[in-house]
C-alpha cells in the first residue's frame, strides 16, 4: 500500500489510466504545502442529485493510505451515523472522512473509488428517501 | 513566679490531654531545663497543639523566682499578630522537689486570664528534675513536666486542674522527611529578627493558616517551587495536606492542594515523608527514601501513556512501582463501572477522567511522581508538545487510527514505543516494540492495516457484545499481555545492560518486534506452532520477525513527517474552497505536481 511519495505520483496516474481512461470522473491533482491528493466526482445513481465530489489525500501516519473527504454534498454532520465515515485527525483538526472496514484507509486510487462509490450509493439512496438495500 | 506553694493536684480525666509537639519538649529541655532554675517562657499553640516556646530572655530570674518581663506579653502579641500561634500558657522551671505550680503561679496566670477574656484557660507547665509521675511528660533523661490548666468555669470563676500530656511526634516525623520545624524562639531573637525593616532576616517560624475554619500549621517544604504541608492539630490521627504552587512575580505564590491520602492507623512517618515529596515534586535530600527494587534509577524518566484503560493503567502502575518518576497520560474517557473488572481503578474513581484517576493511583504509590494529564482525544492533543522530554511511549489505545498517529509521531521523534493491544475476548494479544535507534520496523509495518494482526482485533470492548464484566478471567488475561508489555517497557527504559533490558537484546537484534501472546491454550495458529507439545499450556508467546518496509513513510528509506497543524489547516482550506465554489488556490510545486491525463 505504501509509497514513499506522499502526493499525486506517476503510479497514481497509471492506476487512473486504467480506472478512468477518459477521465469522466474529472480526476484532478491537488497539492498544497503539506497535502497532496486528488479530487474527483461521481454521478449519483438517483436522478435529481448533484454530483458527489471527493478529495482523496495520502496520510503518512496511516501507512500513506488515502483518506477521502467528501466535498459535496456536505455531510460532515452525519459522520457519526455510519461506520464508513469516521473522524480523522489531521494535524490536530478533526476531518470527517470515508473509510474502509474498521476505519481502514484506501490503499490506492482504485480502492478510493470503491469506498467513495459505495458510500455515494448508500447516501444517494438515503437522500432520495429510498432504502439503500445494503448496509454500510 | 515564685515556687513556694507547691500543691499536689489530681489530673482531671474529663479534660482532654494537652498535646505538645516533641519539638517543643526538646526546646524546653534545651532552653529551660539545661540551665539552673528558674527559667521560663510562653507557650503558643495552634488549635490545641502546643508547638512553640517563646523564651522570656528579658525576665529577671533567681533560684526560686521568675519575674515575667513586660516584653513577654508584648512579644506574644506580636507573634500572634504575625500568625505563628496563639497564647496557650506558660512553662517554667522549678527547683527540684516542687513539681507543681505555686500560688503565685496560679495568681499570676489568673491575672492573665482576666486581661484576656477571650481565653477559656491557660496552661501552667512546670519543669523540675525528677522521675515523671503519672501524667507528667518526661523532658530529657532527668526532668519531668507537669501540666495544669487554669480554666474559666461557667460562673466565671477560675479553677485549676492537672491535665495529662501527650507528645506528638511532629518534629521527628518532619525531620525524617528532611524538614526542620522551629519550635522555639526568644524575645531577643524575635526582636533581633525584627530590626532592619523589610530586609530583616525572618525567623522561619511555622505559620498558622485557616482551612475550612480549622487552623493548621503551615510548614515549608524545601523545594525549588513553593511547597508546604498544612499540619492538622490532631496530627497524626488526621493527616496533613500537601500543597504546592507556582511562584508569581511580585505576588504571593498561588497554592493548590494535592491529593493527600492518609491512613490514621498506619505509621505516620513514611506517610508524612511521602506527602512532603508530593509537595516538593521530587525527593528531598535526607528524607526517608523509598526502595527502587528492580529497574534502577528511573526517577528522571518520563513515559507517555496513551490510553489509560485496562492495558495502559496496568503498565503505568508497573512502571511507577519500578521507579519511573514522570508520566504524561492521554485519555479522553471517564472511568466507568466495567473498568473496575480489569483496571487499577477503584469504585471512588467512577465518573472521574481516566488521566485524573490514574494520576491519583500513581501518586498513592509514589507521591513524588509527576503526572501531566490530557483528557482530550489523542488526535486533538498537541503530540509534538506532549512528546517533549518523553523517554518512552506506551501506546495502549483501542483505536487503531490513534495508535498509528501516535506511533508515527514517536518514531519521527526518535522515541521508542511499546504498543499493546488485546484480541477478541482477550484470548490473545500483541506487543509491538518500535525502537528508532535500533532501526526496527515501525508500528504500522508490524500491525497496521492489511497485516494479519488486524483481523484478530475486536471492534470494541474486547468483542464481548457490550457485556460489562466479560469472562471471569478477562482481567487476568488482559494483565498477562499487559505485563509482557510492561516488562519490555522497563527493559527499554533501563537499557540493554539491565536485568530487564537483557532479554530484549536478542529480540531487537533479530527484528522480532511483534510478540503475540496467547492467554489460553490452543489459540488460533498456536495449535500448529505448539502441536504435539503437551507440556505447553498458557500463556504462550511467539515473537515474529518484522522488517521495515522500504517504502514505509514512517520507517522506510524516505520517511515523511506526520501531519502538523499546517497540514490540518491545508485540508480545511481545500475543503472550504471547494465548498465555496472556488478551486484550491494553494501554491503548487511544479516539480512534483502531476497533470492528468
Amino acid at each position: 500500500m505504501s509509497t514513499a511519495r506522499a502526493g499525486p505520483s506517476p503510479a497514481d496516474v497509471e492506476v487512473l489510466r486504467h480506472l478512468d481512461p477518459g477521465n469522466a470522473e474529472s480526476w484532478a491533482p491537488v497539492r498544497t504545502g503539506r497535502i497532496a491528493g486528488w479530487t474527483f466526482r461521481l454521478a449519483p445513481p438517483f436522478a435529481g442529485q448533484r454530483p458527489f465530489i471527493f478529495f482523496a489525500f495520502r496520510c503518512p501516519s496511516d501507512g500513506n493510505g488515502f483518506r477521502i473527504a467528501v466535498l459535496e454534498p456536505d455531510m460532515d454532520a452525519e459522520y457519526g451515523h455510519a461506520r464508513h465515515m469516521i473522524r480523522a485527525y489531521i494535524g490536530g483538526r478533526p476531518i470527517p472522512v470515508i473509510c474502509g472496514p474498521g476505519g481502514r484507509p484506501a490503499s490506492d486510487l482504485a480502492e478510493v473509488r470503491t469506498h467513495a462509490a459505495k458510500w455515494m450509493a448508500y447516501t444517494s439512496a438515503w437522500l432520495s428517501g429510498r432504502s439503500p438495500g445494503f448496509s454500510l | 513566679m515564685t515556687a513556694k506553694l507547691a500543691r499536689q493536684v489530681e489530673a482531671d480525666p474529663a479534660i482532654a490531654p494537652l498535646r505538645v509537639t516533641d519539638g517543643l519538649v526538646e526546646a524546653v529541655l534545651g532552653r529551660l531545663a539545661a540551665v539552673p532554675p528558674e527559667r521560663g517562657g510562653a507557650l503558643l499553640a495552634t488549635g490545641g497543639l502546643v508547638h512553640l516556646l517563646l523564651e522570656d530572655s528579658s525576665a529577671r530570674y533567681s533560684q526560686s523566682t521568675w519575674d515575667i518581663s513586660h516584653a513577654l506579653s508584648a512579644t506574644v502579641g506580636e507573634i500572634e499578630a504575625a500568625g505563628h500561634g496563639t497564647l496557650a500558657g506558660t512553662v517554667h522551671t522549678h527547683p527540684a522537689g516542687i513539681p507543681d505550680p505555686s500560688g503565685t503561679d496560679i495568681a499570676t496566670t489568673g491575672e492573665a486570664l482576666r486581661f484576656n477574656p477571650h481565653l477559656g484557660g491557660l496552661v501552667i507547665a512546670v519543669v523540675t528534675e525528677g522521675v515523671p509521675r503519672e501524667h507528667d511528660l518526661p523532658v530529657g533523661p532527668a526532668h519531668r513536666m507537669s501540666l495544669h490548666l487554669l480554666h474559666r468555669g461557667p460562673d466565671g470563676q477560675t479553677s485549676l486542674a492537672r491535665v495529662r500530656g501527650a507528645v506528638v511526634p511532629l518534629a521527628a516525623d518532619l525531620a525524617a522527611a528532611g524538614i526542620t520545624i522551629v519550635s522555639a524562639t526568644s524575645i531577643t531573637s524575635w526582636r533581633r529578627a525584627g530590626r532592619g525593616g523589610r530586609a530583616r532576616p525572618r525567623l522561619a517560624l511555622p505559620t498558622v493558616v485557616a482551612l475550612d475554619y480549622c487552623p493548621r500549621l503551615a510548614v515549608r517544604v524545601p523545594s525549588p517551587r513553593p511547597a508546604a504541608l498544612f499540619i492538622h492539630p490532631a496530627y497524626p490521627q488526621t493527616g496533613p495536606i500537601a500543597v504546592t504552587g507556582r511562584q508569581q512575580p511580585d505576588t504571593l505564590p498561588a497554592l493548590q492542594p494535592l491529593p493527600s491520602p492518609w491512613d490514621p492507623v498506619a505509621p505516620s512517618r513514611p506517610q508524612l515523608a511521602a506527602l512532603a515529596r508530593a509537595a516538593a515534586g521530587r525527593r528531598i535530600p535526607g528524607s526517608t527514601r523509598r526502595a527502587w527494587p528492580l529497574a534502577g534509577a528511573l526517577a528522571g524518566r518520563r513515559v507517555l501513556v496513551a490510553g489509560a484503560g485496562s492495558v495502559g493503567s496496568r503498565i503505568a502502575e508497573d512502571l511507577v512501582r519500578s521507579g519511573v518518576g514522570a508520566f504524561t497520560v492521554v485519555d479522553q474517557d471517564l472511568v466507568a463501572a466495567p473498568n473496575l473488572s480489569r483496571t487499577v481503578y477503584g469504585a471512588a474513581d467512577i465518573g472521574v477522567p481516566k488521566p485524573d484517576a490514574l494520576a491519583r493511583r500513581l501518586r498513592a504509590i509514589d507521591p513524588a511522581v509527576t503526572v501531566d494529564r490530557h483528557a482530550t482525544p489523542l488526535g486533538l492533543t498537541d503530540l509534538s508538545q506532549a512528546l517533549a522530554g518523553v523517554c518512552l511511549v506506551v501506546a495502549a489505545t483501542d483505536d487503531l487510527r490513534e495508535q498509528a498517529l501516535l506511533a508515527h509521531h514517536a518514531y519521527a521523534a526518535g522515541i521508542p514505543l511499546v504498543a499493546c493491544a488485546l484480541y477478541k475476548k482477550a484470548a490473545a494479544g500483541e506487543v509491538v516494540l518500535s525502537v528508532p535507534a535500533a532501526k526496527t520496523a515501525c508500528w504500522w509495518c508490524a500491525v497496521g492495516a492489511g497485516t494479519p494482526s488486524e483481523s484478530y482485533r475486536p471492534d470494541r470492548d474486547y468483542g464481548l457484545g457490550g457485556r460489562l464484566a466479560g469472562e471471569s478471567a478477562l482481567g487476568p488475561s488482559i494483565h498477562l499481555v499487559a505485563c509482557v508489555a510492561a516488562s519490555a517497557a522497563l527493559g527499554l527504559l533501563a537499557g540493554p545492560a539491565s536485568h530487564a533490558g537483557r532479554p530484549l537484546r536478542r529480540l531487537l537484534g533479530q527484528r522480532r518486534t511483534l510478540g503475540v501472546i496467547a492467554t489460553g491454550p490452543g489459540w488460533d495458529f498456536f495449535k500448529t506452532v505448539f502441536a504435539g507439545m503437551d507440556h505447553q499450556h498458557a500463556p504462550q508467546s511467539v515473537w515474529v520477525r518484522v522488517e521495515p518496509s522500504g517504502d514505509c513513510p514512517v520507517c522506510g528509506a524516505h520517511p515523511v513527517p506526520p501531519f502538523d497543524a499546517q497540514a490540518g489547516s491545508d485540508i480545511a482550506h481545500v475543503i472550504d474552497q471547494f465548498r465555496r465554489g472556488i478551486s484550491a488556490s494553494a501554491p503548487s510545486d511544479p516539480e512534483t505536481e502531476v497533470r492528468f491525463p
